[in-house]
């Protein structure tokens, strides 16, 4: 066939091709037309092949994007296997405290999870250069290696500044960076003699070790030692980022638990410091009790001889001398008022003092107290009056003694710090209860000083100073027992020389019964 | 704790002569270890009563005078010491001891018993009433005379 018609198809003004025409089955020659058509065709069939060519590039390129994923996908599987296990082993971290059981998860995990031989948990003993062995992965292969051990593989220690004891292990916590070998020996020797090491190497194939320094505080606390049967190059980048983030959270879970352990020694020493206090104080409390029975006992004989000297029991003295007497009976019954105001003190801290409640009416309580001290008013030309109110008071269930006591300190001090003048009682039923107030016309209360009356002793310049009259204690404990009754005890005073009004409420509606009063300060 | 109730000490000593009991037979005994307490109480309960007044100053010897004498009122100290000296403990006086024994014996059960010490915390004041005391007074807080006041009440016939 000899050729009749050549045309050249051009794509993109290069020739790609040549259209190359036999002569027509019908022997005709070429016409115009045919030729016209021909011209038509050629860029057609140029413009085609250039599609052909584009669909093949395009086919090619979708397959090797879909290699591309695949590979992806394998690699993202993987960080996800990391990711689980790093999980797994955060959650482990978070839920216990107990070290040596995390280290032995991690230990684990590098098996069940990331699929290697096994690993060993080495750390720095607190002398700073003792390395040992806190955690083997727990599995049949490794037990078998363990029983050929001398002896229990955490009593193998290396000592980091021993230059004989150097192998990958010691290289890897001194210069703080990942360390690979080719077999197990560079991890167990020198420690554990060459012909166990062998032996070991023919049960665990190990053919790449991988050691990781533990850092915590920028410091080398100790290194995990894996092993894998793979060669080293066929160990994904991947798996050594794994065990580099679990060398970093053992690095936090060993900060963790030395907080903690820390936290835990000095909470101990807390509460036995407490314990102490406690029995120190609990022997304070006894001592002022048996000091207090102990001094009460003589001044009870001096107190009682005094007073029966002074009544005349004992034949007629000469004034001048009862006068002396009287001081000296006032005297001795002010000692005994102080040692009881420490033993209630001691009490009160103690938890012992105790309110037993009954019903009682207070203006008998408030009559009585009139009566008791009227004498000592009287003495110092004072008019020591209760006005009782209109309306009549609720009957209150209260502690009469201690109550009483309230009553003669407030009183007893109302006539000690007024010279001249008048004390005066009242008492009116109020907020479902009853309140009542001793007003002096005495030496009144700084505005300042107020606020500090009631405490039990006055701060001066952060040193702990008592009244010297034992006042302060006096209202400290009146203050104990009207708040140990659910009331109220408070001082109003327009200024010094202006005189005061010291006021206490009490709630009606108690139940009979017996409480303890925990001090308040 | 189990004390037998013998006599092992001669009878009870007496401050002075007991005075011839007027009406009935009034007898107090004061249980008081310190001397300067013993004589202060004995003579302002002679001069304030009429009543005799024995006095025993360890627990043996007030056993056996209450068992002998069976007085109408017991004023008895807590803190006082066993017939070998033996200091009283503060938390269990040999005080309780003695009441103990006279409130469980038929014989000197009805005897009144004032318990009149200086402890004064409410754990002995609780006990002092649990054991049957009558009363107690805290020594310090009383004069001698408002003592007898209180007591007064049983001395009466009955």
């Amino acid at each position: 066939m000899g050729i009749a018609l050549a045309t050249p198809i051009f794509v993109q003004n290069r020739i790609i091709a040549i259209l190359i025409l036999g002569n027509k089955l019908s022997g005709e020659s070429f016409s115009k037309d045919d030729v016209q058509l021909i011209e038509v065709l050629s860029p057609q069939i140029g413009s085609a092949i250039q599609k052909a060519n584009l669909y093949e590039q395009v086919r090619e390129f979708g397959e090797s994007l879909k290699l591309k994923v695949q590979e992806a996908t394998e690699e993202l599987k993987e960080r996800n296997v990391s990711l689980v296990t790093l999980q797994n082993i955060t959650k482990d971290i978070t839920r216990t405290l107990d070290f040596k059981k995390v280290v032995q998860d991690i230990a684990d995990a590098v098996t069940t999870e990331l699929g290697f031989v096994g690993a060993i948990l080495a750390f720095i003993d607190d002398d700073g250069r003792t390395l040992r062995a806190q955690a083997i992965t727990n599995t049949p292969i490794t037990n078998k290696a363990l029983k050929m051990l001398p002896m229990p593989f955490t009593e193998f220690t290396t000592d980091l500044s021993n230059p004989k004891h150097r192998n990958l292990v010691t290289e890897a916590i001194k210069s703080g960076q990942i360390q690979f070998g080719d077999s197990l020996a560079g991890v167990i020797s020198p420690l554990i003699p060459g012909p166990v090491v062998s032996l070991i190497g023919k049960i665990i194939k190990v053919r790449t070790a991988i050691i990781v320094p533990i850092v915590a505080e920028q410091k080398v606390i100790g290194a995990i030692e894996v092993g894998s049967q793979r060669k080293q190059e066929d160990i994904s980048e991947q798996e050594i980022e794994t065990i580099k983030s679990m060398a970093d959270q053992l690095g936090i879970v060993a900060r963790n638990i030395k907080l903690f352990s820390q936290l835990r020694k000095a909470n101990r020493d807390l509460e036995e410091a407490n314990r102490h206090l406690q029995v120190l104080d609990q022997a304070k409390s006894e001592f002022v009790s048996i000091a207090s029975h102990q001094l009460r006992t003589p001044m009870t004989g001096i107190m009682g001889y005094l007073s029966m000297l002074v009544d005349g029991d004992f034949g007629r003295i000469e004034p001048k001398h009862l006068e002396i007497m009287k001081t000296l009976l006032d005297e001795s019954q002010r000692m005994i008022r102080l040692i009881n105001l420490f033993l209630n003190v001691s009490k009160i801290e103690a938890g012992k003092f105790i309110i037993t409640r009954k019903d009682a009416h207070l203006e008998d309580l408030i009559e009585r107290e009139v009566k008791e001290l009227g004498k000592v008013a009287d003495d110092k030309k004072l008019k020591l009056t209760y006005a009782k109110g209109k309306k009549p008071l609720p009957t209150l269930c209260i502690d009469v003694d201690k109550i009483q006591d309230v009553l003669l300190n407030l009183v007893d001090n109302a006539i000690k710090y007024t010279a001249k003048g008048a004390v005066m009682i009242t008492a009116e039923p109020k907020d479902g209860g009853a309140m009542v107030h001793v007003k002096d016309s005495g030496i009144g209360i700084k505005k300042e000083a107020i606020g500090e009356l009631f405490n039990k002793f006055v701060r001066a310049q952060g040193i702990a100073q008592i009244h010297p009259d034992g006042s302060g204690l006096g209202l400290f404990i009146a203050k104990s027992i009207v708040e140990g009754h659910g009331g109220r005890i408070w001082v109003e005073s327009e200024g010094e020389g202006k005189g005061s009004t010291f006021s206490f409420w009490l709630p009606a509606g108690a139940t009979p019964g017996t409480m303890s009063l925990k001090g308040s300060q | 704790m189990k004390r037998p109730v013998t006599t092992k000490r001669a009878t009870p000593r007496e401050v002075k002569p007991p005075r011839p009991p007027k009406g009935s037979a009034r007898t107090i005994l004061l249980v008081e270890d310190e001397p300067i307490l013993v004589s202060l109480y004995a003579s302002v309960l002679r001069k304030l009563t009429e009543a005799s007044i024995l006095t025993a100053t360890e627990e043996q010897e007030a056993l056996t005078v209450i068992n002998r004498v069976v007085p109408r009122l017991i004023i008895l100290d807590l803190m006082i010491p066993t017939t070998s000296g033996m200091a009283t403990d503060f938390h269990e006086p040999i005080g309780f001891d003695v009441l103990r024994q006279v409130k469980r014996n038929p014989k000197t059960k009805a005897i009144h018993v004032i318990i009149l010490s200086n402890l004064d915390a409410d754990e002995h004041r609780q006990r002092a009433q649990e054991l049957g005391a009558e009363e107690y007074i805290v020594k310090a807080l009383l004069k001698p005379r408002e003592l007898v006041e209180r007591i007064s009440k049983y001395l009466g016939t009955t």
